[in-house]
């Protein structure tokens, strides 16, 4: 259970980089609703399994995240400055506590 | 007497989800665990076996969780097989669809890992033990 903490621990920097080259990849275009997708799918991820590895707040920002972007994206015709206001909104909290979740000082400056 | 729950076969793509829950429900909860990557890969293995409950994800890529129910619901050979979604949706109205589908319980992400086989005997007891 130990090593699987330390694993999924180790594996929060590589989450942090994805979701801040895909919020960039939308924030240069607008049209890359693929992007949004991709920051979705991984909010998504964190929200079902931070809290079962121990970071339950880091679970509920993942949620808050999902659940908006999720909901527009089921929408025949995303409205693409809604999906850009609730990452800009949503966003930074996640990806704060994701660099102070990640465990050794050279990944969180890495993160930088 | 009615059969306690035993066998667990479960569709999950997430390895992280993966690997806490084969903890959570063999170690902790001392139940038998199959787990497949897809809902395909779970429509495969109910061609060789028979657990006595099916779990599935309901966010999977290509089939997933509701459409992979429907196709064992349609199959008289697993129509049978009681199925708990898993799931990180955490709208009551998600959740209450997702009851609607004929699923006999739902269980939310993220779990605890130590009360997890507990929550899903308890869904059991109730509605298939009896």
């Amino acid at each position: 259970m130990e090593e699987l903490h330390d694993r999924y621990l180790a594996s929060l920097a590589d989450r942090h980089g994805t979701l801040n080259r895909l919020w960039t990849r939308f924030k240069r275009n607008s049209e890359d609703l693929d992007a949004v997708h991709g920051i979705q799918d991984e909010a998504h991820r964190l929200a079902g399994t931070a809290g079962s590895y121990g970071f339950p707040d880091l679970g509920d920002l993942a949620r808050a995240v999902d659940t908006p972007l999720r909901g527009e994206l089921a929408r025949p015709t995303p409205d693409a400055a809604f999906l850009a206001r609730q990452c800009d909104q949503l966003l930074p909290a996640l990806l704060d506590a994701l660099r102070r979740a990640v465990p050794d000082q050279d990944s969180a400056q890495a993160l930088e | 007497m009615s059969k306690s729950l035993q066998t667990v076969l479960y569709a999950e793509d997430d390895p992280d989800i993966q690997n806490i829950a084969r903890i959570a429900l063999e170690r902790v909860g001392g139940l038998t665990v199959e787990i497949c990557d897809s809902g395909t890969a779970l429509l495969a293995a109910v061609e060789h076996i028979t657990p006595d409950l099916i779990l599935l994800d309901v966010m999977m890529p290509g089939v997933d969780g509701p459409q992979t129910l429907a196709t064992l619901q349609s199959d008289s050979r697993t129509a049978g097989i009681p199925v708990i979604f898993i799931t990180a949706k955490g709208q009551t109205s998600e959740i209450e669809h997702l009851r609607s589908l004929g699923a006999i319980g739902v269980v939310r992400k993220p779990f605890d890992p130590m009360t997890l086989a507990d929550q899903v005997r308890a869904i059991w007891d109730e509605n298939v033990r009896g």
